[in-house]
């Protein structure tokens, strides 16, 4: 990765880049395996952290845009600890703030290391998994969820080659009004 | 005008035999599954799923007795799938994503099928007809299809009033969201629909991928070749499919299960742990939720689940979790 793209990358995630330079940055992400990688998994490690569903690799690249404002800090209080190592981040705290609205089980005691060496290699050290609860089902009962927090770029591709092979096999049984339909429009999404 | 004046009368003579029919929905459904395979039509449609909207076009002819289909991408990088009979291909630009993805896909036709009829669904969905509307220009039948437990979606359907054609679908959550729209903007019938349409976009540096729908008459997979089972399932939903295979790109061989209640259908995918390591995860796009989850297998070591379907999220997490290794 170009220095001049760490830089912009650096400042995108402090909330200092302009429009111009967000779009560059984007369109690049586009082109460039590693910078989309890196990408993706500081995303990644948002949604986890925030307890929200992992989203597919295209609709990360489709939210982009619309988390890019950095000014909305969680409420830091209310939130398991973290231990934050700042490396050479510029501004740890701003990243902090944005990491930690965890939606996380009362129950369940998160601590999770995040290092950075650098900004192209985010270290992920799960202490203890996130459990995500989901919704009671229509019998009382509830699913929880175990989710280990060192996803990779590999465990998302993985899951969306299923999501298309599912489609597939729809198309091929005839299953659905619109069997090739999902084929048809996946990663357009 | 003169063409598409006998194309109508031909198309309302088609269906002049189900007008007793009038009042089940059931049969507008069967209708419905039958003008998709028998007609001819020529249409551009608008896809919202998830986060975007997306722009297609379908072609769809009977030549020879053999179904032709050609449904086109309109926005971003070519992308074509043409089916021809039971052989479907995927033209695709180099670098389309499809394309990356589809390698660490079994290819060739399953062993097993076994497809349900629109009009067995009606103990796990309540069919009724509301009212009337407009789509494309053309005059349509409303009716919902409402799920009557919490373990699947339902739908809201505009189908054509003469040829019965689905004009516009809503797939509609538990809540009442709206997570996947489908309507025509503008379709063509019969005659008008030119079969050079059905030809694929000449365009240089194609890469196509091709693969064969499910045949009836293939070998069946006895299921006690099948280690894996599901402990719980939703009412109403048998298997579609089964089958084992090693993918093109690993070497190692994925479980693939299918299950269908006639309209919602979800797989369960079941692998040996990459040698990486693997997380669990839960993804949707629209009203595809996808669960990976990991269960013991052979000699208790870890196999990876993984579970996509049109389902709740609840319900797609109960059933993965309910994925038991034989005689464990």
């Amino acid at each position: 990765m170009s220095e001049k793209l760490k830089e912009s990358l650096s400042a995108i995630i402090d909330g200092e880049a302009d429009e111009f330079e967000l779009r560059r940055v984007l369109d690049e992400i586009g082109k460039n395996e590693e910078l989309r990688a890196t990408w993706e998994r500081y995303h990644l490690i948002g949604s986890r952290l925030r307890g929200e569903r992992i989203d597919t690799r295209a609709k990360l690249r489709q939210r982009a845009w619309g988390e890019l404002d950095f000014s909305k800090v969680d409420d830091v209080s209310e939130t398991p600890r973290l231990d934050v190592d700042d490396g050479p981040q510029k501004r740890p705290n701003r990243q902090l703030g944005r990491w930690t609205g965890i939606a996380v089980a009362a129950t369940v005691a998160v601590a999770v290391v995040l290092g950075f060496n650098n900004f192209n290699t985010p270290v992920i050290e799960p202490v203890q998994d996130i459990v995500v609860l989901d919704a009671p089902l229509a019998d009382g009962s509830v699913v929880a969820l175990t989710l280990q927090a060192e996803g990779t770029a590999e465990d998302i591709r993985r899951q969306y080659a299923r999501m298309i092979h599912h489609a597939q096999l729809r198309g091929m049984y005839r299953q659905g009004f619109t069997p090739f339909l999902k084929m048809a429009t996946y990663g357009r999404q | 005008m003169k063409r598409l004046g006998l194309a109508l009368i031909l198309l309302l003579g088609s269906f002049g035999a189900v007008a007793a029919d009038n009042d089940d929905p059931r049969t507008w459904l069967s209708d419905m599954n039958r003008a998709f395979t028998d007609l001819s039509y020529d249409g551009t449609f608008s896809y919202f799923s998830g986060n975007d909207l997306a722009s297609l076009r379908i072609v769809h002819m009977v030549v020879d007795g053999e179904q032709r289909e050609r449904l086109v991408h309109l926005n971003g990088a070519l992308r074509e799938i043409i089916r021809t009979g039971e052989k479907v291909s995927c033209i695709l630009m180099p670098g389309d994503e499809l394309l990356d993805l589809t390698d660490s896909i079994p290819s060739g036709p399953f062993a097993r099928a076994f497809v349900r009829r629109y009009d067995q669904i009606s103990e796990y969905y309540g069919l009724a007809f509301y009212g009337e509307g407009r789509v494309a220009d053309r005059p349509a039948v409303r009716l919902s299809v409402s799920p009557r437990d919490h373990d699947r979606y339902g739908y809201r359907l505009w189908l054509d009033k003469s040829t019965r054609l689905l004009l516009r679908s809503e797939l509609i959550d538990l809540e009442g969201g709206r997570l996947e729209i489908f309507q025509f903007t503008q379709i063509l019938f019969g005659d008008e629909v030119d079969s050079a349409d059905l030809e694929p976009t000449s365009r240089a540096g194609t890469v196509q991928d091709h693969f064969e729908l499910a045949s009836k008459e293939a070998e069946p997979i006895p299921m006690s070749d099948m280690p894996w089972r599901l402990t719980w399932l939703p009412k109403g939903f048998t298997m579609a499919a089964v089958d084992i295979r090693r993918t093109p790109s690993e070497s190692k061989s994925i479980h693939t299960m299918m299950y269908s209640d006639g309209l919602a259908a979800f797989s369960v995918f079941i692998e040996d742990m990459p040698q990486a390591g693997a997380a669990s995860m839960v993804s949707r796009t629209g009203a595809t939720v996808a669960v990976t989850h990991l269960v013991a297998g052979p000699n208790r070591a870890h196999h990876l689940v993984t579970l996509v379907g049109e389902l709740p999220t609840p319900t797609a997490l109960k059933i993965a979790k309910s994925i038991r290794y034989r005689g464990i």
